[in-house]
């Protein structure tokens, strides 16, 4: 239908398409973001369940056996009926422990076991990789379908499409998953890539399925009327499972491996688990993928129906959703049911080849390196192993697919496959349910689980393809009857499957528990099963952060002064003891928790180093054995999560473990002159305002000698010789002694200014009101003939010192009292007003008032707003006042309005 | 209404949910529509199906409100 050029350049473009998306999806921009942490996009990726195996399988199964197909989605969803209450907990597992694959999250669980990690990633290879073989067989086979139908020889491109497709698989997956390392192992952009990819795949099978449907028949009605007016019986054809003499037993057999085959399937696991960015997507997963799987499912049935009536081999039934669309003459249908089914394959081995890799790299070659010194070269090179996994696990794929083809293992890739991840079900689920599960009891389940899994499914599949283990298959292991992998034990009255899950599972389970009740838990394993079983509590915290005070610190005494009295003597070991208690905060106490303990010992040891230096001050601490096996691992547990909190590799952390050492200690050393540098600036300060004081007073009380003679010598001049002097000789003779006297007042300000920042403010309960009516008084007696309305408002106390607040007052109130006398109506209050939420005492005048835009100078010494004609004074009276307030600790601001009086609000 | 929405995102719907829709999809339950052969085993099972997802929408929906109430499970 298609040259094999142009399906190879539209695969080309999609894909393309495809990773821009990606890319685009892995920058920084908002709606990218937005994007690639939506729920839906988590619900859709994991609709990379749907394989080319279930794309096109699922049509071939309807036509074979029925509705059984039905059973791989709906398993899925009745286990999405508890996907809230299991996935939740695996996932904040993951998040707590940095889970990145299977493997890896039943080593967490089972004390961190290596063997266990290295058989589950075993498994899952051993497990998935011909299920891989199967998508690229489907690849392969469909591409033939749409490009061979001239007849003509093929071309280059159709012999070659199977390394094409590997290789570019390989590609895809290199590009999209493993470009880089990723210490979470999330990979947005690729999961981005799957959700889009599982939307093309159920748009292009539901068009198909529409089409066949509605458009090449008038209806469901119709399309089973005309089947049968073909003469296909339709009771034959829709069965429940087929013609097997046990359809319940296969159709519960398919339906179990289904519902665990949506959580444990390695690449499941890995878009479920490992891929979740919040767990709340997991409430909008529970009801999306559902209606996905029963969406792709619903045209199965009408498909298989028409491709029987048309008269398509029941063998080609597997092709019918790519064939119909064909033989309708539909092309472009025809590509887009070819896209999506290659979506379908592409998506899963993306995502199978990446966590395989994963798990390869981690689990059986960091290992290996680690056992064989030479390689150990190669841990510098992790993300070329990755590429090397990815690459071992596709082309393995290949391999097996070039080498078996149609054979029966093939076919039946996919149920086998479901079969292995069942075996992880039991350690997985008892794992996070019950604490009791260990690690011995773990690996018999594992060992014993997947050595059935291959003995009764696998051998039967290599005897059946002609490879090997025929003797065995029909003669039983040594020829024993009873150990008939298709009739283990003699039980031949269920299909092989269900009896290779009865079997498999009777011993997974069964050795599970009586292994763990059997064997005794290390208190490392203790730790990790109940965090990870308690995982959902609401206290549940990390273990470093849980400072419960368990331990006994009188025994711990002994033991660290015991540790002390080998280098020093019992009293100085005892000195030493209770100094670091002291230090740390914890004397008088007799229970601490791990972290007071560490801390202790912290500080026990620098106390030594002191004495006999660090190293061996360590060496003692370490070898004084004060620690207990159980605190000995939550520590190591208190450690590890505290790096996984920290999302760093050991090694980063301890360069940035030694670059901030070495900060503080330039810090502290830097700390250390500044503050000397202070002291000495401090001192040389102090001096020079004391100079500057002493200057200023000697300065200002010289100054008033020459100046009382200036002034004295003037009077008498007036005074002697006022009839030898003309009118402007006296004129000019008052003048000097006004300016004389007022350079006096000047002086008295400044001293008094100088003498007030010497004093200390002492402070005592003072009754404002009597101060200001005195101050009143005394200003009346001088100027007796201004008349100006004075009101006091009653017992305003206020705590500050009596002489300062004297000073102050006599200012603002004098100030007022000669700014308002000139008016009409002068008039003076004192009283305390609210303002700012808060009370002020406040003296106000309805004088000259000032301008607001000069308020800021008018607290300046020698600042004055008016002419020394308009108002007398020296412009130091307002300075005081703000010093005043200033040494109280106190505030003043000031109202006014040029010719509208001002206010002073002050607070002390 | 609330207490439905209440109701239906609790562990205890979940579980009597998952019970319900595991002996829905197996013997003996299955065994009536078999009988009938043909599309009555085809249409109970789409039926039955297409309810169960309906009431995951209803369970899933409820969650979310729930969590972005701030009242959890």
């Amino acid at each position: 239908m298609f040259s094999p050029l142009t399906v190879l350049i539209v695969l080309l473009v999609y894909f393309g398409l495809l990773f821009l998306l990606a890319q685009w999806v892995e920058g920084k921009s908002k709606l990218s973001q937005k994007i690639s942490g939506s729920p839906l996009v988590y619900g859709l990726s994991l609709a990379v369940y749907a394989t080319s195996w279930t794309y096109y399988g699922s049509v071939g199964k309807a036509a074979s056996s029925g509705m059984l197909f039905a059973t791989v989605y709906i398993g899925p969803t009745l286990t999405m009926i508890l996907w809230w209450q299991i996935m939740r907990r695996m996932v904040r597992i993951k998040n707590r422990y940095r889970i990145t694959s299977i493997a890896d999250f039943i080593s967490a669980r089972y004390d961190h076991s290596a063997s266990l990690a290295a058989l589950a990633a075993c498994a899952a290879l051993v497990g998935s990789t011909p299920y891989i073989a199967l998508q690229i067989k489907s690849v392969v086979a469909t591409f033939n379908i749409i490009t061979n139908t001239t007849g003509t020889s093929a071309s280059w491109v159709q012999d070659q499409i199977g390394p094409i497709a590997v290789i570019l698989m390989i590609a895809f997956t290199i590009m999209f998953g493993v470009r880089k390392l990723d210490p979470t192992e999330r990979h947005q952009g690729m999961i981005t890539a799957v959700a889009v990819e599982s939307i093309v795949k159920l748009a292009a099978f539901l068009a198909c399925g529409i089409f066949i449907t509605f458009i090449a028949h008038n209806g469901l009605a119709d399309l089973f009327y005309n089947t049968k007016a073909m003469g296909h019986n339709l009771e034959e054809i829709i069965t429940l499972s087929g013609s097997g003499e046990t359809p319940y037993a296969t159709w519960a057999t398919y339906l179990l491996l289904s519902m665990s085959a949506i959580m444990f399937l390695p690449r499941q696991f890995h878009v479920a688990v490992v891929e979740n960015s919040d767990e709340k997507h997991i409430a909008t997963a529970m009801w999306l993928f559902p209606l996905y799987v029963l969406l792709i499912s619903i045209f199965v049935v009408p498909i298989a129906l028409d491709g029987l009536r048309i008269g398509f081999a029941k063998s080609m039934a597997d092709t019918y959703v790519l064939r119909l669309p064909m033989w309708y003459n539909r092309p472009w249908l025809t590509m887009f049911v070819y896209i999506g089914g290659v979506s379908a394959a592409v998506s899963m081995v993306m995502i199978s080849s990446m966590t395989l890799a994963t798990m390869l790299s981690n689990h059986i070659l960091l290992p290996i390196i680690g056992a064989v010194k030479p390689l150990g070269f190669l841990r510098r090179h992790l993300i070329r192993l990755k590429w090397f996994g990815v690459t071992f696990v596709i082309l393995t794929g290949y391999a097996f697919n070039v080498a078996v083809g149609d054979s029966f293992m093939l076919v039946n890739m996919g149920m086998i496959s479901f079969a292995a991840a069942l075996q992880f079900a039991p350690v997985i689920l008892g794992g996070i349910f019950w604490e009791g599960g260990n690690k011995k009891g773990a690996k018999l389940a594992l060992g014993s689980g997947f050595a059935i899994w291959f003995y009764t499914l696998v051998v039967p599949a290599f005897a059946q393809s002609g490879w090997a283990f025929e003797s065995i298959w029909q003669h039983g292991l040594f020829g024993i009857e009873l150990l008939k992998p298709e009739a283990l034990f003699g039980m031949a009255t269920m299909d092989p499957l269900s009896q290779s899950v009865f079997w498999s599972m009777f011993f997974n389970i069964g050795l599970y528990v009586t292994g763990s009740m059997l064997s005794e838990t290390k208190a490392t394993g203790l730790t990790l099963a109940r965090d990870f079983v308690n995982i959902m509590e609401r206290s549940s915290k990390p273990i470093y952060m849980s400072g419960k005070a368990t331990i006994d610190l009188t025994t711990k005494t002994k033991s660290i002064v015991t540790a002390l009295t080998r280098y020093v003597d019992s009293g100085d070991a005892g000195t030493m003891f209770v100094s670091s208690l002291r230090r740390v905060g914890l004397s008088g106490r007799r229970k601490v928790s791990l972290n007071e303990l560490a801390e202790l010992l912290g500080e026990v040891e620098k106390t030594l180093a002191g004495a006999v230096g660090a190293a061996e001050a360590h060496t003692a601490i370490m070898a004084a054995d004060i620690y207990t096996e159980e605190e000995r691992a939550k520590l190591s547990n208190m450690y590890a999560e505290i790096l996984a909190d920290l999302k760093l590799t050991p090694g980063e952390l301890k360069r940035r473990v030694d670059y901030y050492k070495e900060r503080e200690s330039l810090l502290s050393h830097q700390a250390t002159e500044l503050e000397e540098r202070v002291k000495v600036r401090t001192v040389e300060l102090e001096a020079a305002n004391t100079e500057l004081e002493a200057f200023s007073y000697s300065v200002s009380h010289d100054l008033r000698a020459p100046l009382r003679a200036i002034d004295g010598f003037s009077m008498a001049l007036i005074e002697d010789y006022a009839d030898k002097l003309d009118k402007e000789g006296l004129n000019f003779l008052d003048r000097v002694r006004g300016a004389s006297q007022r350079m006096g007042e000047l002086i008295d300000d400044i001293l008094t200014l100088s003498h007030m920042t010497r004093l200390e403010v002492e402070r005592e309960t003072i009754d404002l009101s009597e101060i200001v009516l005195e101050i009143i008084i005394a200003i009346r007696e001088r100027d007796p003939d201004t008349i100006v309305d004075v009101t006091i408002q009653p017992d305003i106390k206020a705590e500050a010192d009596p002489r300062l607040v004297k000073l102050m007052l006599e200012n603002i109130v004098g100030n007022a009292w000669k700014f308002s006398a000139s008016g009409a109506a002068p008039k003076v209050t004192f009283q305390t007003e609210e303002a700012l939420g808060e009370t002020w005492f406040v003296v106000r005048d309805n004088g000259a008032g000032f301008d607001m835009q000069y308020a800021d100078k008018l607290f300046q010494a020698f600042a004055r707003l008016h002419t020394q004609d308009e108002f007398e004074g020296t412009g130091i009276g307002l300075a005081i006042v703000d010093r005043v307030i200033r040494k109280h600790g106190g505030q003043i601001r000031a109202e006014s309005q040029v010719g509208e009086g001002a206010a002073f609000f002050f607070k002390l | 209404m609330y207490q439905i929405v209440r109701f239906l995102k609790t562990r205890s719907f979940a579980v009597l949910l998952f019970h319900f829709g595991v002996l829905l999809f197996n013997w003996p339950l299955l065994s009536l529509p078999s009988k009938g052969g043909g599309t009555s085993i085809f249409t109970y099972l789409i039926v039955t199906w297409t309810v169960l997802v309906v009431l995951l929408i209803l369970v899933g929906q409820s969650i979310r409100h729930g969590e972005r109430s701030g009242e959890g499970d």
